[in-house]
């Protein structure tokens, strides 16, 4: 029990760390000794792995967002629109810009879905993510309607169609936002974001302003998701509403569940688990969601703190057969 | 005339979505993610149904027949569903979201494998239009409308004067209240889980001849229905009827006016603004 | 130091809070006492700010804070507990506390937190000092959740204690508690007083409050019955009327 309630022992934070980095080097290897198709997915991996910890941020105050990936999309645009004519802007800087964009709108979305509690919350931010994802179809003049936008380039820095360079970046970001994120979370702020997470009503009556830290934590992961969205819609070099699909939320929600959000690590977990899973089943795609929604239900069902929960129960054990020995 | 006509056709479509999702969470306090896919089973086994029986009896009966095997399948998805997911997870209401957000994917899946991913549609149950002064509806819609009411009239007598109604209310106001009275409120939870599956078995039939039929149709709904239960309150049945006609009337009228693209934004800007000053929904219960 | 002034709260047609008038001196304990259902709990959410009250107004240091939201209280060094046992039971009994040496203060990044000592900083040192002074100092590295319910809810006194009240709200602090851990917390709960902390406290356990308390006030159907020193109380009739009925009162005269 004592190993995974003791949230913010130095230990714990450490396997974070540990795991980001071990992340970041797999990617790497797998990247240098891999095709280019490989390469691609990496860097999509990597998105998805800034998307994950992002949304493990808006998890930890006890709500379960439906809107983040509509979210992100707006940091997608956002990069889209910023780095074309007429705006002409650096793409490096619409990422930063992105993110700004993705922060703004989740400020004015947590006036209202944050008023709401449990059932409120996830069906409240589910239709106003879908009424984002209308918008970007919708507000042809600006987004280009379902066909998107194209030609978005790739920052200066780095070289047009050199999928190596622009993953260094994808990592680069994902470290940085990993430790901030990190670091938000062992904060005082973080601490308390928590303790709303776990009991809203006792965390009021000791002096905390939980409206005030959930919209906190709400607009922290949004801005992630922002920056994710940029670099994906740079990437690609399109940007289109179905890159933010119902199925990306799902996958986002997912690798929360199989992998467990006690920690930084679980959603990673989750993450990695499942785009290995989406890999193995490359030959029949339309597959993939059957095996993930199976996965989850498992998760949900069997495995209540995902593979966290796992790891948890080995440590245990392994702790109680060395005091044995 | 032409408006109102329009009215109740989109009111009574609304209507039939969010109605056994609200009376699921009323009772139970449970979301059902995948009500929208048994709407969208319901829809084929409607369009299965019609195939094969519509050619020696008819179109009509085949409609009639194919509303009861629509019930039967979803009413036994609502019963598998309770026995392996809604009793496991009885206390935890996101779980349950998430369990029921995985198995619609499960299920679309299913679907697709079965019929493809290409929509199908089905022949009209009454072909032509009627006239009502100078307004006119085509006759399917007339029958949407029928058969909705009827569903619709059905579920509040079932509710209002039956012994077994008698107990869902009791068990959704006071579940401890209920249990104390010999209530068993786990039976009466599946009752109410299997009731909702099957009206979105039979709205989906209802539906299927007008919408079209599509392994996608019944997450494209949902959220339209998230916003009604929302907005009306969630567990409130009269007030998901009340939104129902709300979002009825307001659609219509910018459908009228032009500005159909912006029905999304402005439904959900709608969302949010109800909930900005009164959380819980128009006629929601206070938390 | 805390009053309230015809303070009233109804749910639907039940009046709940009925015009009760209560005045808290500080550095004082008070008791609020009152057979189940008169309205003890109502008083406590009225006063803590999870209620609105119908009429009346609530003042602390002749502020008037009724209308505020509950946090702000807090922050105001207005904290309670509850009657049901609320603790962070996923933490340790460390963590639970700091979380309460955490709150009050405006969110304010902590960079050092991060690092590997996390014991350190002045929320630490407060919660520990709380810890201590509940006598929770042997479980300190415990999970909350793990306790025994005595402990839990002594851990939830804690809890509060660490977020520096002013005034503390106790609602029945020694319920579930064994005779000796009755005694042992009542002790400590007089120390928090000899510091300076009023305590307005609801308890059912009589013997408890004749001991701890400075003054007493009765109520029932949400009025009140009486006020004064537990000495006095405990002669009133109305007072022996409320608890045990017409009948037990002549019965306990006679």
């Amino acid at each position: 029990m004592q190993l995974f309630a003791k949230l913010d022992s130095p230990r714990t934070v450490v396997l974070d760390l540990v795991t980001v980095l071990v992340v970041i080097a797999g990617v790497s290897v797998l990247a240098a000794v891999g095709s280019s198709y490989l390469q691609g997915a990496l860097v999509i991996f990597s998105i998805n792995a800034i998307l994950v910890i992002s949304y493990r941020t808006i998890t930890t105050m006890g709500g379960w967002s439906f809107a983040h990936v509509a979210i992100m999309g707006v940091g997608g645009y956002a990069v889209a629109v910023l780095s074309k004519p007429p705006m002409d802007i650096p793409v490096a800087v619409t990422f930063a810009l992105g993110g700004l964009a993705a922060g703004l709108v989740s400020a004015l979305l947590a006036y209202p879905v944050l008023r709401t509690r449990q059932y409120y919350f996830f069906l409240s931010t589910f239709a106003a993510g879908e009424a984002l994802r209308q918008c970007f179809i919708q507000f042809r003049q600006l987004t280009g309607g379902t066909s998107g936008i194209a030609f978005i380039e790739y920052p200066a820095f780095v070289q047009t169609g050199d999928t190596l360079q622009f993953l260094a970046l994808v990592l680069a970001v994902f470290f940085l936002l990993g430790l901030f994120y990190l670091m938000f979370d062992a904060s005082e702020t973080g601490m308390k974001i928590r303790a709303v997470g776990l009991d809203e009503t006792l965390s009021q009556s000791l002096g905390m302003n939980p409206w005030r830290l959930r919209a906190l934590s709400f607009v922290l992961g949004s801005v992630g998701a922002g920056v994710a969205g940029g670099l994906l819609v740079s990437y690609n070099g399109i940007v289109a509403p179905a890159d933010f699909s119902p199925e990306l939320m799902f996958k986002i929600v997912a690798a929360c569940i199989v992998g467990g959000t006690r920690r930084l690590y679980g959603p990673i977990l989750g993450l990695t688990f499942l785009t290995i899973v989406e890999e193995a089943f490359r030959g029949v795609p339309e597959y993939v969601p059957f095996v993930w929604g199976g996965l989850v239900l498992a998760a949900t069902l069997y495995v209540p703190n995902g593979l966290e929960g796992l790891v948890d129960r080995l440590r245990t054990s392994l702790v109680r057969r060395r005091r044995h020995a | 005339m032409q408006i109102a006509l329009n009215i109740l056709s989109l009111t009574s479509f609304y209507m039939c979505f969010a109605l056994g999702l609200a009376l699921v969470f009323g009772v139970m306090r449970v979301i059902n993610f995948a009500h929208g896919e048994f709407y969208m089973i319901g829809a084929y086994s409607a369009f299965l149904c019609v195939s094969l029986i519509g050619p020696t009896t008819g179109a009509l009966p085949a409609y009639i027949v194919s509303f009861a095997a629509a019930a039967i399948v979803t009413g036994l998805l609502g019963v598998l569903l309770y026995l392996v997911v809604v009793r496991k997870l009885m206390d935890k209401p996101l779980t349950i979201f998430i369990a029921t957000l995985a198995l619609s994917y499960m299920l679309q899946v299913v679907v697709v494998e079965l019929f493809g991913p290409v929509g199908r549609s089905l022949p009209s149950p009454i072909p032509g239009i009627v006239r009502i002064g100078d307004a006119i509806l085509p006759w399917s819609r007339v029958f949407v409308i029928v058969a909705i009411s009827t569903l619709s009239v059905g579920l509040w007598f079932l509710l209002m004067r039956s012994d077994v109604g008698r107990r869902v209310r009791a068990v959704a106001q006071n579940p401890t209240g209920a249990v104390l009275q010999g209530v068993s409120v786990t039976r009466v939870g599946m009752m109410t889980l299997v009731a909702g599956s099957m009206i979105a078995g039979v709205s989906g039939a209802i539906m299927a001849p007008i919408g079209g039929i599509t392994p996608f149709m019944g997450a494209a709904a949902l959220w339209k229905a998230f916003i009604i239960i929302i907005v009306g309150g969630i567990g409130s049945i009269w007030g998901a009827v009340a939104a129902a006609f709300l979002f009825g009337t307001i659609d219509t009228f910018m459908t009228v006016a032009g500005a159909g693209r912006y029905l999304a934004l402005t439904n959900a800007v709608i969302m949010l603004g109800v909930l900005s000053v009164m959380p819980s929904g128009l006629f929601g219960e206070k938390e | 130091m805390l009053e309230t002034k015809g303070l009233s709260r109804s749910f639907g047609k039940l009046v709940a809070v009925d015009g009760l008038d209560l005045s808290v001196g500080r550095g004082t304990i008070h008791g609020l006492i009152g057979p189940n259902g008169s309205g003890k709990s109502t008083t406590m959410n009225l006063i803590s700010g999870s209620l609105k009250p119908s009429a009346g107004q609530v003042s602390l240091n002749d502020c008037r804070i009724d209308g505020k939201s509950q946090d702000a209280l807090a922050r105001d060094g207005l904290i309670r507990t509850f009657q049901l046992t609320r603790v962070f039971a996923e933490l340790t009994v460390f963590e639970a506390v700091r979380l309460g040496a955490l709150a009050g203060d405006r969110g304010r990044l902590n960079w050092r937190a991060v690092l590997p000592f996390p014991k350190r900083g002045p929320s630490a040192d407060r919660a520990m000092q709380a810890i201590e002074k509940m006598g929770l100092g042997d479980v300190a590295n415990q999970v909350a959740g793990s306790l025994p319910g005595g402990r839990q809810r002594v851990l939830s006194i804690a809890t509060a204690l660490a977020a520096t009240p002013q005034c503390l709200l106790l609602d029945e602090p020694l319920a579930g508690l064994t005779a000796t851990e009755k005694a042992d917390v009542a002790t400590r709960i007089e120390l928090l007083r000899d510091e300076g902390i009023t305590i307005l406290l609801v308890e059912h356990d009589m013997k408890s409050v004749m001991r701890l308390c400075d003054r007493v006030t009765v109520i029932n159907f949400g009025q009140r019955v009486a006020d004064g020193s537990p000495a006095e109380i405990g002669r009133n009739e109305a007072v022996i009327k409320a608890y045990l009925g017409e009948k037990g009162a002549r019965h306990a005269a006679g």
